[in-house]
C-alpha cells in the first residue's frame, strides 16, 4: 500500500508561500520608491502588509487543529475507478 | 517616494496641473475580483457542507482542502496587489513646462519619459464604447512632430477636458517661450 503523509502538501504551499513574499517585497519597495509622497501611498503598503498578515494567521489558526501527520492512501483514493470500465458499451 | 512639489529637474515656479491616474472603474474591477476570488472558497464550503458533509468531517480531505483554501485565498491577495501596484503606479504627470509618463509593467519593467510642451504639435482626445461614454473616461494622445504618438494616456477621467487644457499649456508656454527669445535678441 502507498501512503504519503499529508504534511507534504506544506511543500508546494510553503514553495508558494516564498514566491508571494518575493512578490510581496517588491510590490511594497516599489511603492514605498516611486508612488507619489502621501497619506494614501503609506496606506496601501500597510493594507499590503496586514492583508498578508491576516490571511497568513487565519490560515494558520485553520490548519493549526488537523493532524498532519495522517497518511493519505494513494491507492484509495484511485479505488473508485479500478472496479469501473468507463469504456463500457453502449 | 515622488513629490509632486519637489520633481526632478523642476524649473523655477513650474506648477503641477495634473496628477493623471486610469479611472476608477480600473481599481474598482480590482477589487471586484478581490471580492469574487474572497467568496469563492467561502461559496465551495458551504456547498461542500450541504452536498457532501462528510468531506468537512475526513481525516485526510478536510485538511487538504483547507490547505488548498489557503493557497487560493494567497493567490487571490497576490494577483490584487500586483494588478493594484501597476495601476496605482503608472501615472501622467502634466506640469505648465512639461508632461512625464511613468508606467509600471509588472516587477521589474518601469519606464520614465518627460515631453516638454514646446514640442507639442497635436492632442487627441477619445473616448470610445458605452460605459466610458456615461463615465466620461478616455484616452488622450499626444503627439510630437514625428510619425509615432509620443505619449498616450489611458483611461483617465475626462479626457476632453484634459486635451483642453494641455492645449492651452502649450500655447502659454509657447508665448513664454516666444516673449524669452525676444527679449534675449533685443538684449544683443
Amino acid at each position: 500500500m502507498i501512503s504519503i503523509p499529508i504534511a507534504i502538501f506544506f511543500v508546494p504551499y510553503g514553495l508558494f508561500l516564498l514566491i508571494y513574499l518575493f512578490f510581496l517585497f517588491f510590490n511594497v519597495y516599489h511603492i514605498r520608491i516611486y508612488a507619489v509622497h502621501g497619506f494614501f501611498s503609506h496606506a496601501v503598503a500597510t493594507v499590503f502588509l496586514l492583508g498578508t498578515v491576516l490571511i497568513l494567521g487565519a490560515t494558520w489558526i485553520i490548519l493549526a487543529p488537523y493532524d498532519w501527520g495522517t497518511s493519505l492512501d494513494l491507492e484509495g483514493l484511485t479505488a473508485p475507478f479500478t472496479d469501473t470500465n468507463i469504456f463500457k458499451p453502449i | 517616494m515622488i513629490d509632486l512639489n519637489a520633481l526632478p529637474n523642476r524649473k523655477d515656479g513650474e506648477q503641477t496641473i495634473y496628477l493623471l491616474r486610469r479611472h476608477w472603474i480600473v481599481p474598482l474591477k480590482i477589487f471586484g475580483t478581490l471580492l469574487i476570488g474572497f467568496a469563492l472558497p467561502i461559496g465551495a464550503y458551504f456547498i461542500i457542507r450541504s452536498q457532501f458533509p462528510e468531506l468537512l468531517h475526513h481525516s485526510t480531505m478536510t485538511p487538504i482542502l483547507a490547505i488548498f483554501a489557503g493557497f487560493f485565498v494567497l493567490a487571490v491577495w497576490l494577483f490584487v496587489m500586483q494588478e493594484f501596484v501597476d495601476y496605482y503606479l503608472d501615472m501622467w504627470i502634466v506640469t505648465d513646462e512639461r508632461i512625464i509618463d511613468i508606467s509600471q509593467h509588472g516587477l521589474f519593467k518601469r519606464t520614465s519619459a518627460e515631453l516638454h510642451l514646446e514640442n507639442i504639435v497635436d492632442v487627441t482626445a477619445q473616448v470610445i464604447g458605452v460605459l466610458p461614454t456615461m463615465l466620461n473616461y478616455g484616452d488622450v494622445l499626444i503627439q510630437t512632430p514625428g510619425e509615432v504618438v509620443r505619449f498616450h494616456f489611458k483611461q483617465i477621467p475626462r479626457p476632453e477636458e484634459v486635451r483642453q487644457m494641455v492645449l492651452k499649456l502649450v500655447d502659454e508656454d509657447r508665448g513664454r517661450h516666444e516673449r524669452q527669445y525676444s527679449n534675449v535678441s533685443q538684449t544683443h
